[in-house]
């Protein structure tokens, strides 16, 4: 089993200063490993700290203590660790983050919007569109829809939009912050056969998933949040 | 009342001593301003004071000085200042180009062709030609010194963009040596092609800016254009009517108020001597216009 | 991405004006391609920061080095005057807060974006023009409008044209000093989009000095946050933003009114 991600005693606690230097500790003792073309579904009551191990994971958060090693071939980051030049390498190759807030451009079209991180690594621009097209097609974001910003749409839009501009370049390890939750049911299928495509070709997987049953379709592990809770209820 | 009595040429020989260094400065270094202590001169600026001053500064008694203003000898311009130096060095003065030491000119350079035994010394009003595009002079010495000149471009450019053409038709901006630029007085274009390589060392006086520079004898000058845009000495295609010239700077010349008009040489020496010659043009030379010479 | 030498490394950086901090200590190396945003209140020294990094200002101490097109390094403050406005006019670009300080308001735009050909000794008219003609597209002005002068510009767009006029000669690295306030909302976010796309499309480096947060997290990877002259805290944008460790930060932070 070729592991590709593994957090190593992970922990984060937020200092509050506005509020006199409060201390939050959120999780402690985070462990787990993720192996190539495996799922794993983080669960838990909101609050409890499954989107801070996302975050961790992509590097949005510092973590307080412990590794979070990224495997890719013979070598390994800890993503803890690295410093500001080397988060953006591993993002723009290795890791793929679905956020529940589609960070929107105003401007943007669409297309480009989803062909942006495959031409920021060198990919030709029309091929990248290209490919973002097919995804949205699948993804079934209408054609009328590519050329305008997503600022205008629905939710679900929104989303589909988000998850097409996470997978389409392919990255080893993927990280979805409930893809599903503004999308009815056929595309939340959709999604669920993308995942498993993504897992297929070798991908590790790390999700938060209210839903069962996409759970169900995609999860090949899963893991109560609430282990790593640090605050004693 | 005792008579006033003058120094030679009016300057005291201090700060004839002080131009001349400025001068020798200025020679060193083709083009470039070279700030000097213009004095109180007993005419007013915008009067040709800067060239009055070389001038003083250069005179020797065996110098024959001759005084254009527009290529004319014999405007207010150019009688008051040949007279003021009559008086205040008593040097011989002409209105022959050819036999002339010393050439003090307001605007124009003559037609007949300059000796390196002559000094041309011109009027300057504006001695920046970069001035009307930045209008601080600690900006505009950095630009010389550094060689900064693209805004120069700039204002030609503008000009083809707004009017197809540079329209600038005086004091056309030129590179001296191949490294300053210079701005040459408000002279016709159409004479800018004579400062290049000139046998004779070309001096510039401005009074009330208080700078002097210099063109040396035999120094490369160059007018600024684009490639696709090239210089050209434009004249207005016409004759002399006096002396049928057709290759020399002509002056306009209102002869009623009907519309009536001629063109004319602008260099009234030079038309002189090509009537003298025999030649013509369509009309002879009308007694009470302006032409003849005097002033000997 | 291989390991390559930074492009502009800033090395305890101070300035002082007498008792007052300017700047203070202020490091960090910045890569081609890279967009640094440098966040302050007034008064934070981030013009200041700046103005040192484009030798605008003398620093009272430290250093600034610059990796020159034919590969070495060099400290700015031994270049001669003169290789430091070549350096302005070819490797580098400069957009001011207000456009009128970076741009000729009297001549047309035409000439405003030529000018730096012109300074380098550009000497085709009709090359020239085509040029700052394609220019003035790249930054979506009216080709029609190449003769206007931006005296008759709004603002939006005197400020595409500054920074036409500064792309012109194909610089490697750009300071932007509060490029988009002042101007009204629509008119910033298209701005910012053309900012964004330009320095990402050209793969310029660039150091974007503003107060504006959300500016901040739309155009740069990394960011710094300055106040009373130091740097209270750096690292990726959305680190700074979404987990902001220090006391300052969390409190500009949580400050952004969000309608």
């Amino acid at each position: 089993m070729a592991v590709a991600l593994e957090l190593d005693g992970v922990a984060k606690t937020f200092t509050l200063h506005l509020h006199g230097g409060t201390k939050l500790p959120v999780l402690r003792d985070v462990s787990f490993v993720v192996a190539r073309g495996e799922s794993l579904v983080l669960t838990g009551p909101s609050g409890c700290g499954k989107s801070s191990v996302l975050k961790m994971i992509f590097g949005t958060y510092r973590c307080d203590a412990g590794r979070i090693l990224v495997r890719e071939a013979d070598d390994v980051f800890d993503v803890a660790a690295a410093d500001p030049r080397e988060i953006l390498r591993l993002r723009a190759r290795n890791l793929g983050y679905v956020s529940q807030f589609l960070r929107v451009i105003p401007r943007l079209a669409t297309i480009d919007v989803v062909a942006e991180p495959l031409v920021a690594t060198g990919t030709d621009r029309d091929v990248a569109r290209a490919r973002a097209a097919g995804l949205l097609e699948r993804l079934n974001v209408p054609e009328r829809l590519w050329s305008l910003s997503p600022v205008s749409f629905s939710g679900g839009e929104q989303q589909r939009v988000n998850i097409a501009r996470a997978l389409l370049p392919e990255r080893p390890i993927l990280l979805l912050d409930e893809p599903t939750a503004a999308l009815d049911e056929t595309s939340r299928s959709i999604v669920a056969d993308l995942i498993k495509e993504a897992k297929r070709r070798g991908a590790a997987v790390v999700s938060v998933v209210h839903d069962q049953e996409v759970r169900a379709l995609i999860a090949d592990k899963i893991i109560d949040v609430m282990r790593f809770c640090a605050v004693r209820s | 009342m005792t008579p006033l009595s003058y120094n030679f040429a009016y300057l005291d020989e201090q700060t004839k001593r002080m131009i001349r260094r400025a001068i020798l400065k200025a020679i060193a270094i083709p083009g470039y301003q070279v700030p000097f202590a213009s004095r109180e001169m007993p005419m007013p600026y915008g009067w040709g004071t800067g060239g009055v001053q070389i001038t003083a500064s250069l005179l020797g008694p065996d110098d024959v000085l001759k005084v254009i203003d527009q290529g004319s000898d014999d405007t207010t311009n150019a009688v008051s200042i040949r007279k003021f130096f009559a008086k205040t060095a008593g040097i011989c003065t002409t209105t022959l180009t050819a036999r002339a030491t010393i050439i003090q000119t307001r605007h124009r350079i003559p037609e007949h062709p300059l000796g390196e035994h002559q000094i041309l010394v011109f009027q300057v009003p504006i001695p920046e030609p970069l001035r009307f595009l930045e209008a601080r002079e600690r900006e505009t010495r950095r630009m010389h010194a550094l060689g900064d000149y693209g805004v120069m471009h700039v204002k030609l450019y503008e000009d083809i963009a707004r009017h197809g053409h540079i329209t600038t038709t005086y004091d056309y901006p030129v590179k001296v040596a191949g490294r300053y630029i210079m701005a040459p007085s408000p002279t016709p274009k159409f004479d800018n092609p004579k400062m290049n390589n000139c046998p004779a060392l070309q001096l510039f006086g401005a009074g009330r800016e208080k700078r002097i520079y210099a063109i040396p004898p035999y120094t490369q000058v160059v007018s600024l254009d684009f490639e696709d845009h090239p210089f050209h000495p434009d004249r207005h295609d016409g004759v002399c009517a006096w002396c049928g010239a057709d290759d020399s700077f002509l002056d306009e010349m209102l002869t009623d108020d009907r519309g009536g008009r001629l063109f004319v040489c602008s260099d009234t020496d030079h038309c002189e001597q090509r009537c003298n010659a025999g030649h013509r043009g369509l009309q002879a030379p009308a007694s009470a216009s302006s032409g003849g010479g005097n002033g000997r | 991405m291989d390991v390559e030498a930074p492009l502009l490394i800033a090395d305890r950086l101070t300035k002082t004006y007498g008792q007052r901090r300017g700047c203070h200590d202020v490091s960090f190396s910045l890569y081609e391609g890279e967009l640094l945003a440098v966040v302050g209140e007034s008064g934070s020294g981030k013009t200041t920061l700046l103005q040192c990094l484009s030798t605008q200002l003398v620093p009272t101490s430290g250093r600034v080095l610059y990796r020159m097109r034919d590969g070495r390094t060099c400290d700015l403050a031994a270049l001669s005057e003169a290789e430091r406005r070549f350096l302005f006019r070819t490797d580098w670009g400069y957009v001011h807060q207000d456009p009128a300080l970076g741009l000729r308001l009297s001549v047309s735009a035409g000439a405003n974006v030529g000018e730096r050909l012109m300074a380098i000794g550009a000497r085709h008219y009709g090359q020239i023009r085509h040029t700052a003609a394609h220019w003035l597209e790249r930054v979506e002005i009216d080709k029609q409008r190449i003769d206007d002068r931006p005296e008759f510009y709004s603002g939006g767009m005197r400020q595409r044209l500054q920074i036409a006029r500064n792309l012109v000669t194909g610089p490697r690295l750009i300071f932007m000093d509060e490029p988009t306030s002042g101007l009204d909302a629509s008119v910033q976010a298209r701005l910012l989009d053309l900012i964004r796309r330009l320095v990402y499309g050209l793969r310029l480096a660039a150091i974007v000095v503003t107060h504006d947060l959300a500016v901040a997290r739309l155009l740069s990877q990394r960011m710094m946050v300055m106040k009373d002259g130091e740097v209270i805290e750096c690292g990726l944008s959305d680190q700074v933003l979404d987990d902001p460790q220090r006391p300052y930060t969390q409190l500009l932070v949580s400050s952004i009114l969000t309608p």
